[in-house]
């Protein structure tokens, strides 16, 4: 069986594709942990992260996703 | 056999506003249906506030696109969450591939495409790319809390985006290249009350400057006696390009800005080819234009289909 990845949102309340980026991840019953980028900790991190300050930002392990590309998302999961 | 197998009665591409408003009365005509959707939502997942649609007061883009979608989920259309790349015509009608290389078949298509972001098209533009310049206030303005920001294009989109980042932003400017900018008049009102907001107009951007993140903007002309303006970040939003490169495949009829030309049964010129929504020649580009497009043609694909019968 294979191993869980870590994955981590990096999202904000009121933004539109950080929110079906969620829903993906929900319906795929993917586990995973949001860090909302409202919070300047977070906001940092996004950016040291990415090296951009666009969200939805993913990580999955150690990939790293910007924007709601659900292909590339389900091509990092496996699913 | 799978029911992906046979033809369709129609394929829409698209999974906007205009899009899922077609699935919904496709499916309410009894049309077997296929959605094929690059990104469910479309272009007014990027409004935060929607306040023209009839009978609702306000609710968001997304919540908007969601209602649509799940309305047209009642119907249970078939969905293809990929790029549409390539339509033809086919034995039955027609036939379309996506960005994978499948390929559907339907006696009818209604395209639904929508619009993409046009860019600027200035050195700087593409390498600075949300490090520091962006198309979506929604999604990335609370990066620029208590920052000075500049929003290029003086449309009514540009104003909204305006007035959307002032609740992040200690300050915006609008850098329009005419003389004055072309609002609703109830967002020119919002704009004139708005005192974070400063126009800079009959002004073009030539230049994105930064090395890692955007610093500075780079004029045609001098403001306040200096042709480089410093600023945190910039948001473009300088109108759309039409997603019609299907529509073109097919031989449909494109108007000088790539709109799909329709008629008002939302008929292209190629028979059996319908479209709705931005992608199309309307003058006014809004969601419930769209919408009501999009039953239009779903209905003028039923009675196509209907003759078709009759022969």
């Amino acid at each position: 069986m294979a191993e869980k990845k870590k994955v981590i949102v990096y999202s904000a309340e009121w933004c539109p594709w950080c929110h079906k980026a969620i829903d993906f991840l929900k319906a795929n019953k993917v586990e995973f942990e949001v860090r909302d980028i409202d919070n300047p900790k977070f906001a940092t991190e996004v950016q040291q992260v990415s090296g951009q300050t666009g969200i939805p930002v993913i990580t999955i392990d150690k990939e790293v996703i910007v924007g709601f590309n659900m292909p590339a998302i389900k091509k990092a999961l496996g699913i | 056999m799978s029911k992906m197998a046979d033809a369709y009665d129609v394929i829409i591409v698209g999974g906007g506003v205009a899009g899922f408003s077609a699935a919904m009365y496709c499916g309410r005509l009894r049309l077997k249906t296929l959605v094929i959707a690059e990104n469910r939502g479309g272009t007014i997942m990027l409004t935060n506030h929607v306040t023209n649609w009839p009978g609702t007061k306000a609710i968001s883009g997304m919540d908007l696109a969601t209602n649509i979608e799940e309305h047209a989920k009642e119907y249970n259309p078939d969905i293809v969450d990929a790029k549409a790349v390539k339509a033809e015509k086919a034995k039955e009608g027609f036939s379309v591939t996506d960005a994978e290389g499948k390929r559907y078949e339907s006696k009818t298509l209604i395209l639904a495409t929508g619009t993409t972001m046009r860019k600027l098209d200035v050195p700087g533009e593409k390498e600075l790319e949300n490090k520091g310049v962006h198309s979506c206030a929604l999604c990335d303005g609370v990066f620029y809390k208590e920052k000075t920001i500049a929003v290029i294009g003086g449309s009514d989109s540009a104003v909204k985006e305006a007035l959307l980042l002032t609740q992040w932003a200690k300050k915006v400017y609008m850098i329009y290249r005419k003389e004055k900018v072309r609002a609703e008049p109830i967002n020119l009102e919002r704009l004139n009350a708005n005192r974070k907001i400063e126009i800079i107009n009959n002004t073009n951007v030539k230049e994105l400057v930064g090395k890692g993140r955007l610093e500075k903007l780079v004029f045609d002309k001098p403001y306040k006696g200096s042709t480089e303006f410093m600023v945190d970040g910039v948001f473009v939003e300088i109108g759309r390009i039409p997603n019609s490169e299907l529509a073109k495949q097919l031989g449909a009829k494109l108007n000088h800005k790539a709109e799909i030309v329709i008629n008002r049964h939302a008929e292209t010129s190629v028979p059996g080819l319908y479209a709705c929504g931005d992608v199309a020649d309307t003058l006014f580009k809004q969601a419930i234009v769209g919408a009501g497009e999009a039953v239009l043609a779903s209905y003028c694909a039923y009675e196509y289909l209907q003759k078709g019968k009759k022969g």
